[in-house]
């Protein structure tokens, strides 16, 4: 009867000890967070050159979460038209993401003929290359520290049906974020 | 946020002592991905409320009571984690496997108005959690009650009754070996939060019933037991589904109920317990949907 004492007390203590110090409740907490930000012009020259900047700290995720974040992950990325003049077109669009300073280029995407309106309902999903999503991946370490990026919009050989032409767009890239319990 | 954030804190923390997440939002999810995303939550009441109801088949003919502190440890399993949502016809590709209530990585789709995420969920491998009660016995019939009164806090209102009865069959049977009882569970809680803004307004009844038959055997002090229980609970949620792209105009921007029945069939409980004067002490597993730890302190007389 005393080792079958001992023997229960043994294990209601084993099992007290594991949950309060071995069993953590807690999985690694993630969240989805998607930056964007917009390009808009109003113009008649034959070249369209936008640049927009944003900052991860321009995030309500990013700013509640930011004392626990352990990883920012870029997931992907995609192109929006928002609205356009009938007939906007051109070539060799090109989306270019910088880091803060504006030059040290994190990820360049080019297509040759852009018609904006064929991206009205419909966005240009963007793929980058792997030593691109390591660019951003790596400039996205330290994720305390608040990253701000520049973008730009480039588009050359303009034509619309009526000038002035307008094209308001936007980039939008998905991030995962990494939150400690 | 504030509606998920209140259901959670209202009727997890109300019953354990961890912390959240912040950004789960239940809002933008259609009425079907919000059932799917809720089953766990339902299936966790279920094995919640159906948990620590005995520890000994033997009901004192003559008067007897019993008050109980009980502490358990629900293992969430993976399966209870994520589900594959239903985007809207309009998204462009498909969006992959993504959190419930209890998950942590959400999925996304692509729609001609931006990325959509997924809400994430709690984050936990287990749930840890507790509950009191009281019961009284006579003729070999114990009495069990759950009990906590409703009460109200700046908008919520939440409520618990639960009741137990279980008789001793073995008492009718002198030459059987074991005690053997057979014992139903009816327990429901209901939470509401109503701040007059119905985009806030969430309400939470979580039905839960059981029946089961255990079995125990004293040698002295020490008491082996063990059980098979049948269980069912079902979940009605009240939300406010938040369709700001009008993809679901038919159900879009309203109140939404749902019920939400849990994945709780049949679980199998093993203990033991000691019994020092009037305290008990006792442990038990209980193998059912979320794999269940017991522990409880009683004082027994």
């Amino acid at each position: 009867m005393k080792q079958i004492k001992k023997l229960f007390i043994t294990v209601i203590i084993v099992l007290t000890s594991i949950v309060i110090n071995g069993c953590d409740p807690f999985d690694d907490i993630y969240l989805t967070l998607a930056l964007e930000t917009e390009f808009s012009t109003l113009g008649a020259g034959s070249n369209i050159f936008i640049s927009s900047g944003l900052c991860l700290s321009d995030f309500d995720d990013y700013n509640d979460n930011n004392e626990n974040l352990e990883e920012i992950r870029y997931v992907t990325s995609a192109y929006f038209t928002i609205s356009a003049t009938q007939g906007l077109q051109g070539q060799n669009l090109t989306l270019t993401l910088y880091q803060a300073d504006g030059s040290t280029q994190l990820f360049r995407y080019v297509i040759p003929t852009f018609v904006a309106a064929n991206y009205l309902n419909n966005p240009l999903e963007i793929e980058l290359t792997q030593q691109e999503i390591d660019n951003m991946n790596s400039y996205l370490t330290n994720p305390q520290e608040d990253k701000c990026f520049v973008a730009t919009l480039e588009v050359s050989n303009v034509t619309a049906s009526s000038t002035p032409y307008n094209l308001s767009s936007k980039l939008e890239f998905l991030t995962e974020l990494k939150v400690k319990p | 946020m504030k509606l998920f954030l209140s259901v959670i804190l209202f009727s997890l923390l109300l019953f354990s002592s961890i912390s959240f997440p912040q950004n789960i939002n239940i809002n933008s999810l259609q009425p079907i991905d919000a059932e799917a995303y809720m089953k766990p939550l339902s299936t966790w009441f279920g094995t919640y409320f159906n948990s620590g109801a005995y520890y000994d088949a033997d009901v004192p003919e003559v008067f007897g009571f019993k008050f109980s502190i009980i502490g358990m440890w629900s293992v969430v399993p993976e399966d209870q984690k994520a589900f594959q949502p239903n985007p809207p016809n309009n998204a462009i590709g498909d969006a992959g496997p993504t959190a419930t209530v209890f998950g942590n990585k959400s999925s996304y789709y692509l729609s001609s108005n931006g990325f959509y995420t997924y809400p994430s969920g709690l984050s936990l491998n287990a749930v840890p959690s507790g509950i009191f009660q009281f019961a009284g016995s006579l003729f070999n019939t114990e009495l069990m009650i759950r009990f906590f009164p409703e009460v109200k806090f700046d908008n919520a209102k939440v409520g618990l009754l639960g009741f137990g009865l279980k008789h001793e069959i073995s008492s009718h049977f002198p030459e059987i070996p074991l005690d053997i009882a057979v014992q139903i569970l009816i327990n429901n809680f209901n939470f509401e939060f109503d701040d007059g803004d119905p985009v806030n307004y969430t309400k939470v009844k979580s039905s839960n019933f059981a029946f089961n038959v255990h079995a125990s055997k004293s040698f002295s002090a020490f008491t082996v037991y063990g059980g098979l229980q049948y269980e069912s609970t079902s979940m009605d949620f009240s939300y406010y589904f938040e369709d700001t792209n009008n993809y679901y105009p038919a159900t879009g921007n309203q109140i939404q109920d749902i019920s939400v029945d849990g994945d709780n069939n049949f679980r199998l409980t093993f203990g033991g317990a000691f019994k020092f004067a009037a305290f008990v002490i006792n442990a038990d597993v209980n193998i059912t949907k979320f794999t269940t730890y017991t522990t409880g302190l009683s004082l027994d007389f």
